[in-house]
This record gives C-alpha cells, structure tokens and sequence, in this order.
C-alpha cells in the first residue's frame, strides 16, 4: 500500500490543524476519564444517562428477543450433542435419586406446614413489585448486567432483588422509566450472603464474571464444601428473603467452591422484581434540642 | 467514466454520504452490542472498536484523533460500559496509529492486521482493568476468548469497510 497523506506536508495552517486535533483529543480524555471517576463517586447521575440508553434500546431489544433466543439455542443444541451419552446416563441416575428426595421431602412440607402453624409463622413471600422480561445484556464489557422491561413506572426500584423461577437472578442496579439494568449474580461485584440449605454453613457468595460464582465459608480452616452442596441465600443483611436457590457447588477451590447459578440468565426470559425482604429503617430522630 | 461519476445524486449529497457512511457504519457497529442475549460471559467483539479500526487504517485522512470521542460515547451507551471508558481507551489507540504511521510508512495488510491486533488486546485489557476499578471482578482469563474472536473477525470488518468505503465514494 502506498503511503497514506495524513501528514501536513509544509502547510503551517495544516500543522496547526493537526496540533489542535492532537489538543482536542486530549482533553476529551481527560474529560472521559473525569466522567468513569463521577461514575464511581455518583452512581445515581451515571445511572440516569446509562438507563435513558436502555430506555430506548429495550423495546427494540424486547421485539428482537426471539430471534437471539433461536440463535442461542440453535447453539446450545449443537453443543448438547456433543456429550449426549455421558449425560444421558448422569441424569437417568440423578432421576432416580431425586425421585426418591422427592417423597421424603413431600413429607417434610407437611410436617413443616403443620408445624408452621401451630408457631403462627406465616410463611409468605410478598408480592412481586413488577413482572419483567429479560431483555438484553452487556455482552461487550466486563461487567455482568442484564436489562429488563420494566423500570420506575411499575414501581422497580433500585436494590430490589430480581427472581426467576428456578432461582435468584440479581438485584435492581438502575432504573429508568420502562427499563432498568440489573445486576446478576455472576457479576464480580455483586456480593451475596449465602449458606448451605442443609446445615446452614454460613458464606459470602461474589460473582467472577464468567458465568460461575465463588463461595467462600464464613468460617476459617479447611474447606467445608462438597462438591454438589446446594446454597440458598441466609437473608443477612436484608436485602434478599431466606432460602432463595443460588446454584449447586461444581467444583472445589483452594478456599471455596465454585457454584454454577440455577437461574442461567441466559436461559430464562422473564423475571419477577421483589420488594426488600426488609425495609431499611428510618434514618435516626434528631437529637432533642435543649 | 460512468461508474465514477454519478449521475443520479447532487454533488452535495455525494459528499454527505462520504462524509456519513463511515461515522453511521461505526454507530452501527456499536449498536450490535444490544442485539438480544443474554450473555454470561464477554463473548460479543467490540464491533464498534472494530469498524474504527477498519475505517481508520483503511483511509488514514478519514478521522482527526478526536474523533474517538463522540464514537466512544456512543458506544459506551450501546454497550453499557461505564460512560467515559471507550473515548479514553480508543483515543490513545487512534493517536499510536497516528504514530505508527510515521513510523511503518509502506505497510500490508498483514502489518495492519499486526496493528488492529495490539489495538484490540490493549482496548480489552484497559476496558477490563477500569471495569475493576469501578467495582468489577473477575479474572483477566476471561477475556481471552473474546480477544481472540475480535482478533480474528477484524479482517472481515477491514473487507466490510471496504465495500462501504467504495459504495460511498462511487455510488
């Protein structure tokens, strides 16, 4: 290729065009890496343009879902395939297994019912905020968020943990009008208090932003988890009710264990929005005057 | 003479296509970070980062280096990075080009590639580490994937902005 002529020759008014371009662009990085650092510093005014982008793109995106749901699933078919035989006979064998979990835990409801009833605990969840479909996702970035249909206008507010059938998705980021970004479990900082659904091993559950998410115990010395422990959120910190399934442990780290989410953001397309389990307390009365 | 010389279109209008189809093709590009998956790893290439890279080494005169910026603005609104990442990570890569320019003054294909290729990795390593710093995680493993995928797919980005490149100027 012959080369380009980006450069100015001797022209003096060329020069001094190309300096100032070369200004230009400077400051407008300087301006650019000020805007990430109120980003950080003042999440609610970053969070209003970002979702007045998902408030245009999500009806689109919500038209356009069926499409990108065929293709995903064209290759998840594919991708089945490949290991059919080893997995036909793993799942012929967990049937038979749950099968039998299945009974004993029948029992358990109606032992757990009765006793439920004769404390006088009621057992209800409150009632979703708003039904929402999944949407899109930020493929691109680092960070692991999912949009959703439904924003400020059906009561979605942010914080609020969003809920999918087989399992917690995330919690409420942003919100705009129609649309709001959430948070899924799988991104690295989203922080969740977990333990595990039989003894109530108690744990701090963090994404790693490929799919997985790491559990660490609570409590120190060797690791506690077995490979296929289940873990349900604790409801510490309030924000997420108790017993909401996370994921079932897949493999074992140094200090921890890795959990594959149940709800697979990917695989699911419509979310349920809940209120905080507990609502924050109201800020303190001032102190009396005297 | 037919074929270069349009008929069909004011003069004006010619070079407001030339003008509009590279700076609406990388909008665009941008744009296919929406396209409607869910996606639990960063698999998608950063197709508007690719078009730029295209246009930019296709015609080097196109795009002042400043030009990053309003691109990058858009497509952090496209892709949902936090809003600054991409002019401050793709302005720095339009300015080393500049540089490099100087530098490999007769260049092929493959050292445009080469070029593209550093771009690329520095573009997803740098959008990682901010998206760290602003409260993210994860290992830098995670890109790898996707670094390749970019890599790979600039070629075909390069061959799009070539088609366009000549329909804009030829009609």
């Amino acid at each position: 290729m012959p080369p380009p002529r980006s450069r100015p020759g001797h022209s003096r008014r060329a020069q001094y065009g190309l300096f100032f371009g070369y200004v230009a662009a400077v400051t407008g990085m300087l301006v650019a890496a000020l805007l990430l650092v109120a980003s950080v510093l003042d999440p609610r005014g970053y969070n209003a343009i970002a979702t007045a982008a998902t408030d245009v793109t999500a009806p689109l995106q919500g038209g356009g879902r069926g499409v990108g749901r065929a293709l995903q699933d064209a290759v998840d078919g594919i991708a089945a395939y490949v290991e059919a035989g080893s997995k036909n006979r793993l799942l012929t064998r967990e049937l038979a297994d749950s099968r039998t979990r299945l009974i004993a835990a029948a029992a358990t409801e109606r032992q757990n019912r009765e006793l439920r009833a004769l404390l006088g605990i009621s057992a209800a969840r409150p009632d979703p905020v708003a039904a929402a479909r999944i949407v899109g996702s930020t493929p691109v970035g680092g960070r692991r968020f999912a949009t959703i249909d439904a924003g400020a206008s059906s009561g979605v507010r942010p914080g609020q943990p969003v809920l999918a059938a087989p399992g917690l998705v995330g919690r409420v980021e942003a919100v705009g009008q129609w649309s709001a970004r959430v948070q899924l479990l799988t991104d690295g900082g989203n922080v969740v208090p977990v333990r595990r659904a039989t003894d109530g091993l108690a744990g701090i559950a963090t994404g790693t932003g490929d799919g997985a998410i790491d559990v660490r115990p609570l409590v120190s010395g060797a690791n506690p988890f077995r490979q296929g422990d289940v873990i349900v959120t604790s409801g510490v910190g309030g924000v997420y009710a108790p017993g909401i399934p996370i994921g079932t442990v897949s493999r074992l780290t140094p200090d921890g264990a890795l959990v594959r989410p149940r709800a697979d953001p990917s695989a699911i397309d419509f979310a349920l929005v809940y209120p905080l389990y507990l609502q924050p307390l109201p800020p303190p009365p001032p102190p009396p005057a005297d | 003479m037919s074929r270069i010389v349009s008929m069909t279109m004011t003069p004006r209008r010619m070079r407001q296509r030339a003008r509009l189809v590279p700076i609406l093709s990388t909008m665009a590009g941008s744009f296919v970070a929406t396209f409607p998956v869910v996606a639990v790893w960063p698999l998608m290439p950063p197709v508007g980062l690719l078009m730029l890279l295209g246009w930019r080494l296709l015609r080097p005169e196109l795009w002042p280096a400043w030009m990053a910026l309003p691109l990058g603005l858009w497509d952090d609104l496209a892709t949902g990075q936090p809003i600054g990442t991409a002019p401050l990570i793709w302005t720095p890569i339009l300015i080393a080009i500049d540089a490099a320019d100087r530098w490999i003054v007769w260049r092929s294909h493959l050292q445009d590639w080469m070029i593209a290729a550093v771009a690329l990795a520095f573009a997803l390593m740098a959008a990682f580490g901010l998206a760290l710093a602003t409260g993210g995680g994860g290992t830098i493993i995670g890109i790898m994937p996707q670094l390749a995928a970019s890599i790979l797919l600039f070629p075909l980005a390069q061959r799009l902005c070539a088609v366009l490149d000549r329909w804009r100027l030829l009609g």
